[in-house]
């Protein structure tokens, strides 16, 4: 290349991609500059109430990676602004960006909010979809990142000439700036990413169910909004008419999505899942409150998914009713909605709801499809960013990437997934260019607190309504503050925002604080947020404590609201007994081994395996059998009609050709020792010695296997065929299935039962796919689909559409019923047609059966050996379902494919790029962080008696003798695990573990029966 | 324990794993009943009774 | 015997264990009475048996160690 790299990206849009990748990039040594066309970031992931499978709090999960964000001195947030121009070529870019004036000086505005609570103008909120009100100076919400109020000009009185200026006259930081103009940045970057998000399609336009004329029919969102604790309601569902409170509610699914005539032929693959999740929050706020969700299919094709609508479901929370809406009509009196349809029995019905919720179809903005054009970036038929299934995250202009919704429909795990991926395939592009315009983070120095009195600041949160609606948050702030000790006690609505870290390190200032309580949520994903706060206002991350009330508490006594008080109050106290007790300790850094081992060589592992040695760093690739692909090699074609055949051949030969790449064929896992940075894996091929493969990271890809069913007559005759089976059957163009007069598909076969609750996510695409090449090639052939929900989520959805214009017929059955099969002369298959309610019978020559997709019996042996976990079906588990689809919460150790849970090529492919991409991201900081958590040997007390070598599980203490016939015990803190079980063995209390030494402990105890 | 005159029962292991939410909830539920049924702590009893 | 007093119990967990499951447990509402007063470790091995006496000193009802 002629040109030299340019070590910095710009991230276009601030929603949970963009942080995602932004993050990604600034940990792998990339300047990042990113972009967010509104005044805060965020996106729309920051306006959900719960989020699905697990209804964590949207905010809670998200406000700790925006923290992070904000924290982070190599990314430059640009938000207010645009992308305008982008030239040059892939490496080295100039890109054009105008930051648009918000008439408020960012570097003055302390964000205290003076100016809005004296702005004379009030207008409907937007962010709120004019559910409440905000004045002409704003801010989107309270933990808005950037921490700066923008003026709205077209509200605005002093802009409208009209006499005012109070914002201006009451400012106490001088940050009003009328004058302001627009700013034209240009930036030097290597690669860009796009994240621009999706929006709802315009309902009102439409006319669609009244919405926009009848005040109680809401969109998704705005059931989002109207639950959030932050929402215009402060989570008091309310009916928008009357503020009244609503018992019958309904939802109506596919507004405008699955609807070529609303330009929308596509599905939008998360509704049914946001709509099933309001509908259970919904419930959780007010048992009283009856939700109805009408729908055509259920598509709950995720990882945890089904198994959520069937709860759902047979708890009896949620009523279904499979149906198209006919009509809905507002009682011009009580405004309620009502509601006509064609019940399961062919019954008209109308029925009364006090409010709808549409769950509206999403697309890409115009201002998005304009970006698009600007920048030379194609669009395919659906007006979502053009890639391929193999290179998911890759544009048509080289050097810019894409990643969510942009892309195409999908939840936050598959958004994130893609942000990883784009992340580490700019890493990759800009590799020699690293840590070229990245500065590492300074700090003040650490106040010492070693003999000082105790000056405890506790900082209870409310987590909007989570903690407050439980716990009684003011009384526990009151009965705090006559702790000894406590020199501050507070609440906070969300202790993790922006703003209260910006509080807590000014409290710490103001009140001398050397310790610190924060009263919240788990340690487990919350304590490095404020560690790192107390570490910027000069205290020792380990003078930080955490009492659980939310999860251990508020969350698991909600019906016991006063008892649940009693047990926060002594939680807290318990945690301010330790922090009395807490002690400076320091970190250190270990050396790393700057390698990989990648567990499987199907397309997850290769993919994975190139990703990092594009990188810089050698792998070593195991594979369990004698060639690479896995079971890519029996696949025919992807859902896009590419050709799977050339592209496993191509990622072969890159990995046999990589000289950074090791591959062990027939090769197996025997025993992982050690931990990130340093492990130690033993691998046994066929006949040979074992060797000892050293690595400082793990990626598990090791796929999944076919359900061989037990139904349907599978394995008595050759006509019946798995999925696997009929995609070889395809390539090799056999006859039997190519020129079957008479096809039938069954679906689920084996997902969504009992045994295999879960949704096996490929099979409803897979058989269309299939059915429609049958009827393309043979017109008079007649092709039976027999299904439970049709689940061609996404951009698929046409797909569904082509095979029932091309006369594929598609007969609903019953998981009750499930179709019966004989086998003679012709396959007799008898299913009952919910729709008809009768009997078919069928007469096929062939049989395909979309069998279920299942873990692998040694997933669990493999989690065992690298200490991560499996969930209860079998698959591998990742550290979260929303926010870490690659990381296990084992640090060091990544997951990718079908092991993860059954998924497609492009998905698949993502995955394994984001998988890599993490795992280069720990190679490329070349160290390990060690916490300081070890074990230490007071040398006085030691006696050598030896006992803490016998019990060591990691073998690190050794005797040494000091003078003759005088032993001490040594521990290398750098291979201290800090397990503590030395600490309990030693007879004189000699060894004791940092951090939780016993006085900690035990005054723990003391307060919590105190 | 004996020695302390405190009932064993009151003293109980388990093994819960990061994926057993369902597990340890069941655990403390079970757990506090037993609990109730054996009655309070016979030392603190012992002391008031003193 | 009386049954209708609300114990303490003390239970000891692990980091990435048990106090992990408990978390989960939050997150799932899985409801169970507010009994329990959890001290988190950072493994099993760190519990010392008389943090276990020192609890049913100070007038624990129960104590459950979980790993």
């Amino acid at each position: 290349m002629s040109n030299k790299m340019v070590g910095a990206v710009l991230m276009v849009g601030g929603g949970i991609g963009g942080v995602q990748a932004s993050l990604d990039l600034a940990e792998s040594g990339f300047k990042v500059y990113l972009v967010e066309e509104k005044p805060c970031i965020g996106g729309v992931m920051a306006q959900l109430d719960k989020t699905y499978p697990t209804n964590d709090c949207s905010a809670c999960i998200f406000s700790p990676k925006l923290q992070t964000l904000a924290q982070n001195p190599n990314i430059e947030i640009l938000a207010y602004s645009s992308l305008e121009r982008l030239e040059g070529e892939a490496g080295n870019m100039r890109a054009v960006v105008r930051e648009r004036a918000r008439y408020v000086d960012k570097e003055k505005c302390t964000s205290c909010g003076t100016c809005a609570a004296k702005c004379p103008v009030r207008v409907e909120n937007p962010y709120n979809f004019g559910h409440d009100t905000i004045k002409a100076i704003y801010k989107d919400y309270a933990q808005g990142i950037p921490p700066v109020y923008t003026i709205n000009p077209q509200h605005c009185r002093t802009f409208r000439g009209k006499k005012c200026g109070v914002c201006k006259k009451v400012c106490p930081a001088g940050a009003i700036d009328y004058e302001q103009q627009d700013q034209v940045i240009e930036l030097e970057v290597g690669a860009v990413i796009l994240s621009l998000g999706y929006q709802l399609l315009d309902v009102a336009r439409l006319g669609e169910y009244g919405y926009g004329r009848y005040p109680n029919v809401v969109t998704n969102l705005e059931m989002e909004r109207i639950l959030s604790a932050s929402g215009p309601f402060e989570g008091v569902i309310t009916r928008p008419s009357d503020g009244g409170h609503p018992h019958k509610i309904a939802w109506i699914q596919c507004v405008g999505s699955r609807d070529p005539g609303k330009g929308m032929p596509h599905c939008s693959s998360i509704c049914c899942m946001a709509s099933i999740k309001e509908a259970v929050i919904t419930r959780e706020h007010d048992a009283s409150i009856e939700p109805t969700i009408f729908y055509i299919d259920i598509r709950a094709h995720g990882k945890g998914f089904d198994e959520y609508y069937e709860r759902a479901k047979t708890d009896g929370v949620v009523r279904f009713v499979r149906c198209m809406v006919s009509r809905l009509v507002e009682d011009p009196v009580t405004k309620s909605l009502h509601i006509t349809y064609v019940d399961e029995h062919g019954k008209l019905t109308t029925e009364t709801f006090d409010m709808v919720v549409l769950a509206t179809g999403l697309r890409t903005s115009d201002e998005c499809r304009q970006l698009a054009e600007r920048l030379g970036v194609q669009l395919n038929e659906f007006n979502f960013c053009s890639t391929s299934s193999f290179e998911p995250v890759q544009t048509s202009r080289p050097g810019v990437f894409v990643a969510g919704m942009f892309q195409g429909p999908k939840a936050i795990p598959g958004t994130v997934t893609q942000a990883s991926a784009a992340a580490g395939a700019s890493a990759r592009l800009l590799a020699p260019a690293r840590g070229t315009l990245t500065v590492k983070k300074e700090f003040p120095p650490e106040k010492p607190v070693a003999g000082l009195e105790p000056r405890i600041g506790v900082f209870v949160c409310r987590c909007g309504i989570n903690i407050a609606s439980t716990v009684d948050v003011p009384s526990v702030v009151e009965q705090m503050k006559e702790v000894p000790g406590v020199a501050y006690a507070g609440e906070n609505l969300f202790t993790c925002s922006q703003d209260t870290q910006t509080d807590i390190k000014r409290i710490i200032q103001e009140y001398d604080l050397n310790r610190i309580v924060v009263a919240s949520c788990t340690p487990r994903t919350h304590l490095p947020l404020f560690q790192e706060t107390a570490r910027e206002a000069g205290l020792n991350r380990y003078l930080v404590e955490m009492a659980n009330i939310r999860e251990h508490c508020s969350w698991v006594h909600m019906k016991e609201k006063e008892k649940a008080t009693d047990k926060a109050v002594d939680l807290i106290k318990m945690a301010v007994a330790r922090s009395r007790r807490l002690e400076q300790v320091q970190d250190h850094q270990l050396p790393m081994e700057q390698s990989a081992l990648v567990v499987g060589g199907g397309v997850a592992g290769m993919v994975s395996a190139l990703n990092i040695a594009g990188q810089g760093f050698s792998v070593d690739l195991v594979e369990a059998t004698d060639r690479l692909g896995g079971h890519a090699l029996q696949l025919d074609q992807t859902l896009k009609g590419e050709q799977i055949k050339p592209f496993v051949e191509d990622i072969t030969a890159r990995v046999m050709s990589e000289e950074r790449i090791r591959v062990h064929f027939n090769a197996k896992i025997d025993s992982v020792e050690g931990f990130v940075g340093n492990f130690k894996t033993t691998v046994s091929t066929n006949g040979g010695e074992p060797v000892e493969v050293k690595h400082g990271v793990a990626v598990v890809a090791t796929g999944a296997g076919e359900w061989k069913p037990d139904v349907y007559g599978y394995g008595t005759d050759p006509r019946i065929r798995t999925h696997l089976e009929i995609s070889q059957a395809f390539t090799k163009k056999d006859s039997t299935v190519l020129n079957a007069e008479t096809t039938v598909f069954i679906q689920c076969v084996g997902s969504r039962g009992k045994d295999r609750p879960w949704c096996s996510r490929v099979c409803c695409n897979h058989s269309v796919m299939h059915a429609i090449a049958l009827k393309e090639a043979n017109p008079d052939a007649k092709v039976y689909i027999l299904y439970r929900d049709i689940r061609t989520f996404g951009l698929n959805e046409p797909n569904y559409a082509k095979a029932r214009k091309l006369g594929v017929v598609f007969v609903r059955y019953e998981a009750a019923e499930p179709p019966v099969v004989e086998v003679g002369p012709k396959i007799t298959v008898k299913v009952k047609d919910q729709l008809l309610k009768e009997t078919i019978t069928i007469s096929a020559d062939s049989l395909v059966l979309a069998s279920a997709i299942i873990p692998y019996e040694g997933n669990r042996e493999l989690a065992r050996m690298f200490k991560v976990s499996t969930g209860q079906e079998g698959f591998f588990l990742e550290a979260h379902m929303k926010l870490r689809p690659v990381d296990f919460a084992t640090e060091g150790v990544f997951l990718a494919g079908l092991a993860h849970y059954p998924k497609t090529m492009d998905e698949t492919v993502a995955q394994a790029e984001a998988a890599g991409a993490h795992a280069a991201q720990v190679l490329a900081r070349g160290y390990v962080d060690a916490p300081g958590m070890v074990s230490v040997v007071d040398e006085f007390l030691c006696r050598g008696c030896g006992r803490c070598v016998d019990i060591c599980p990691f073998q690190v203490p050794e005797l040494k003798e000091v003078s003759p016939g005088m032993l001490r015990s040594e521990i290398n803190p750098a291979l201290c695990k800090g397990c503590g079980a030395c600490g309990v063995a030693c007879p004189t209390g000699a060894a004791a573990i940092r951090h939780f030494k016993d006085d900690q402990i035990g005054d723990m105890i003391d307060a919590a029966l105190a | 324990m004996n020695l302390l005159g405190i009932d064993e029962k009151r003293l109980r292991r388990e093994w819960i794993s990061a994926s057993e939410g369902q597990r340890f909830a069941e655990v403390i539920r079970e757990f506090t009943e037993e609990i109730r049924k054996l009655g309070k702590n016979p030392l603190i009893q012992r002391e008031i009774a003193v | 015997m009386s049954s209708d007093f609300d114990p303490k119990i003390i239970a000891f967990a692990c980091n990435w264990c048990s106090y992990a499951g408990a978390d989960l447990a939050g997150v799932s509402r899985m409801q169970y009475p507010p009994s329990v007063r959890l001290i988190r470790l950072m493994c099993s091995g760190m519990l010392a048996p008389s943090y276990i006496l020192k609890a049913f000193e100070k007038g624990a009802d129960g104590v459950l160690v979980t790993g």
